[in-house]
């Protein structure tokens, strides 16, 4: 049973709305025996009904009856047709169900957020874009379906200001702080305070603002029209051009990095810091300053372009020899750094024990060291891959021909112009992504150096 | 009896100290214990009987016959590290049969070695588990049993105790009494705690900084210490039982 405030209440929203309708119908405002004005008459009626004996919410009852009647009497100013005031009415008791669900069991600070968003989308769609009332609508559906959750408004909010301030990046921008919000809200750790959290955020901030442009490319129009560009002779040859050049030079590099690593990691010598601190030169090196000491050590009428003419029957200049040269010089570190940090990551105590099963130092090097080391020296090869793939400024000036792929963007931009280069580095930029992706997860198939090696009880 | 293992006079500078004088002779089934402070040369001296020094003062001898120009895989010794030294990459079994390939013996021979290796250390279970999922006691075990697989001409233990807890620990150490006892295996046993090789041991000498300061029996040593470092080291452990016992009858 209701006390007498209530029931008082109760009649009295019946009451106005009763008036309201034969007031407003009065006047003509209202058309008095319209099905959808009936209906929620009558809607409202049954529900002071049930009040009145106590059944059912009150505060819900209450305020779906204020909607209701509010409804009534201005729809017809809100909305443009009875069937968009009705999904009006119910997505607006559907919010206030959702609010008053909100109140009751959650801690009041998911509520005042509700509250807030709700007033927010209403700020956006209804008064900073006009005529946005059906996306108003939507997007209320999906702040009570989020509501429960501050996670889940974090992205419905991504999701709205995406879609409603970040055009025409908006699947850009959504994807990216998609991924900040996974990354901080799945971060766990012993040390996940607040202090990491915002280096966390900081950090990731700037990285995705400097992957912005790259993500435009891939999620934007030039992706849509790489399939022509197969077609191309031109830039097919140049494709082959760069796959063939740069897995010959990874291979090369293979088999001499991948035994001075080995060395370097198992041996201390007189001057190893500068060995060591030597490798990283070609990463130091301007790319043109080294295509300049290439072309002159190795270039025509040079003493070492001579001898590797009458080695190969090959000049560097412009040749694929050429190509392959200055992609070895400048990838040589990748994959030298990283299969030496491998390698160093294995325990010498395994080699020494396979020595004593009986294994000569080629067999523990190749059944223990070498398989163990194996994630580190294939990143490291992916990487010298891509480097030697990617390789342009040493290229343009030792070998502009034959076109390899990075060569090709340089020429197409010149000649015909930045727009019709688009789809070409979309696609380069797709296929180098895919592959680095492909290989990332095949790289965790190989044992690695960070297993246990059998625990401490 | 015939001296399976001779040092005479070893030395070896390294960068960081060095071994001086190390002389002893060990005959075929000896149970020698290696007993000093973490950072005395025990392992190293391990590592130079298995050979990974090639530069070192002195000689060292298997059977009479001068080891300076053998190998490390050609000197049959199985070396079973602090860590165990399991190879991650490879499931028990593989790890077991790491060494077979290079045995002169034939595949069956071999094969029926490493059941009863297997059957002594009761790791028959273990056979397809990764060794990331071992205890310490049983990876240990199958460390063991992987050197043990070649059959080797002596074995070295590099703290084979160190570091399990007190069950495993008691376990081990009598599965080290049983090895030796059924292949009479000629094994040193390095460690830092004397209790742990007083049963085990017959032989065992004391290092301090890279010098063994004293070498004889157990009972020798035990009741003889011949200086004060020696007598300190040895009866360490019997002082905390004194001590303990005097704080239960307080």
């Amino acid at each position: 049973m209701n006390n007498r405030w209530q029931r008082a209440l109760i009649a009295t929203l019946l009451l106005l709305h009763i008036t309201g309708h034969i007031v407003l119908s009065a006047c003509g405002v209202l058309a008095p025996f319209e099905l959808f004005n009936l209906i929620l008459l009558g809607a409202n009626a049954v529900i002071a009904t049930f009040l009145w004996w106590g059944k059912g919410d009150f505060f819900l009852g209450v305020g779906a009856m204020f909607l209701i009647g509010t409804h009534a009497m201005m729809g017809q100013k809100i909305a443009p047709d009875s069937l968009t005031g009705g999904t009006l009415l119910l997505v607006n008791i559907l919010v206030l169900y959702t609010g008053l669900q909100l109140f009751k069991h959650l801690p009041a600070r998911y509520g005042v957020l509700f509250a807030a968003s709700y007033f927010a989308l209403y700020a956006i769609f209804i008064l900073l874009l006009e005529n946005a009332a059906p996306l108003f609508l939507l997007f209320l559906m999906g702040l009570c379906a989020c509501a429960r959750s501050f996670r889940m408004l974090a992205y419905f909010w991504t999701l709205t200001f995406a879609f409603t301030f970040a055009q025409p990046y908006a699947w850009q921008s959504c994807f990216l702080i998609f991924l900040l919000l996974t990354a901080v809200f799945s971060a766990r750790g012993e040390l996940g305070t607040p202090l990491v959290l915002v280096f966390l955020v900081l950090g990731l901030t700037w990285l995705l603002l400097v992957l912005f442009p790259v993500v435009i490319i891939i999620f934007g129009e030039d992706a849509h029209n790489i399939w022509p560009l197969l077609g191309d002779a031109r830039i097919r040859s140049s494709l082959e051009t760069t796959a063939v050049t740069a897995t010959v030079s990874t291979v090369i590099l293979l088999f001499c990095g991948v035994p001075l690593a080995y060395a370097l990691s198992r041996l201390r010598f007189k001057g190893k810091s500068l060995v060591l601190a030597m490798i990283d030169v070609p990463i130091i090196i301007p790319q043109s300053v080294a295509g300049i000491v290439l072309l002159r050590a190795c270039g025509r009428q040079q003493p070492l372009g001579e001898l590797l003419h009458t080695c190969t029957g090959l000049y560097a200049d412009g040749t694929i020899l050429g190509i392959c040269i200055a992609q070895i010089f400048v990838a040589a570190p990748f994959l030298i750094k990283s299969s030496l940090s491998a390698f160093e990551n294995v325990s010498e105590g395994l080699e020494m024990t396979a020595c004593t099963l009986g294994a000569s130092p080629w067999s523990a090097f190749r059944r223990v060291a070498l398989p163990l080391a194996s994630r580190g020296i294939f990143i490291g090869t992916v990487l010298a891959w891509a480097r030697a793939a990617g390789e342009f400024g040493a290229l343009l000036l030792i070998a502009p021909t034959p076109e390899t792929a990075s060569v090709a963007v340089w020429n197409r931009f010149n000649s015909i112009g930045l727009v019709e280069t688009g789809p070409l580095v979309a696609m380069l930029l797709l296929f180098s992504l895919v592959m680095f992706f492909l290989l990332q997860f095949a790289g965790r198939l190989l044992p690695s150096q960070f297993q246990r090696t059998g625990g401490n009880a | 009896m015939s001296i399976a293992l001779q040092l005479e006079n070893v030395g070896l500078r390294l960068d960081a100290f060095q071994l001086e004088g190390v002389s002893f002779a060990l005959e075929k089934g000896d149970y020698f214990a290696v007993l000093g402070p973490s950072g005395c040369g025990k392992s190293t001296l391990l590592k130079l009987v298995a050979g990974f020094y090639r530069k070192h003062e002195g000689t060292i001898s298997f059977h009479g016959i001068d080891a300076s120009r053998i190998p490390p895989h050609k000197r049959s010794v199985g070396y079973v590290a602090q860590d165990s030294g399991l190879f991650p990459h490879l499931k028990v079994r593989k790890n077991l049969e790491f060494g077979l390939r290079y045995s002169k013996t034939n595949k069956e021979q071999s094969g029926s070695w490493l059941e009863r290796v297997i059957k002594i250390l009761g790791i028959g279970h273990l056979m397809e588990r990764s060794p990331s999922t071992l205890s310490g006691g049983e990876s240990r075990r199958v460390a063991l049993a992987r050197s043990l697989a070649v059959s080797p001409g002596m074995l070295l233990l590099d703290e084979p105790l160190s570091m399990l807890d007190p069950p495993a620990r008691v376990n081990l150490a009598e599965m080290l009494g049983r090895i030796h006892h059924d292949l009479g295996m000629t094994t040193i046993h390095v460690t830092h705690d004397f209790d742990e090789v007083l049963a085990l041991a017959s032989h065992c000498a004391v290092m301090k900084q890279g010098r063994i300061e004293q070498i004889g029996t157990i009972p020798d040593v035990l009741h003889r210490p011949g200086n004060d470092f020696v007598a300190g080291f040895v009866n360490a452990s019997q002082e905390w039982r004194a001590r303990l016992q005097a704080r239960m009858t307080d």
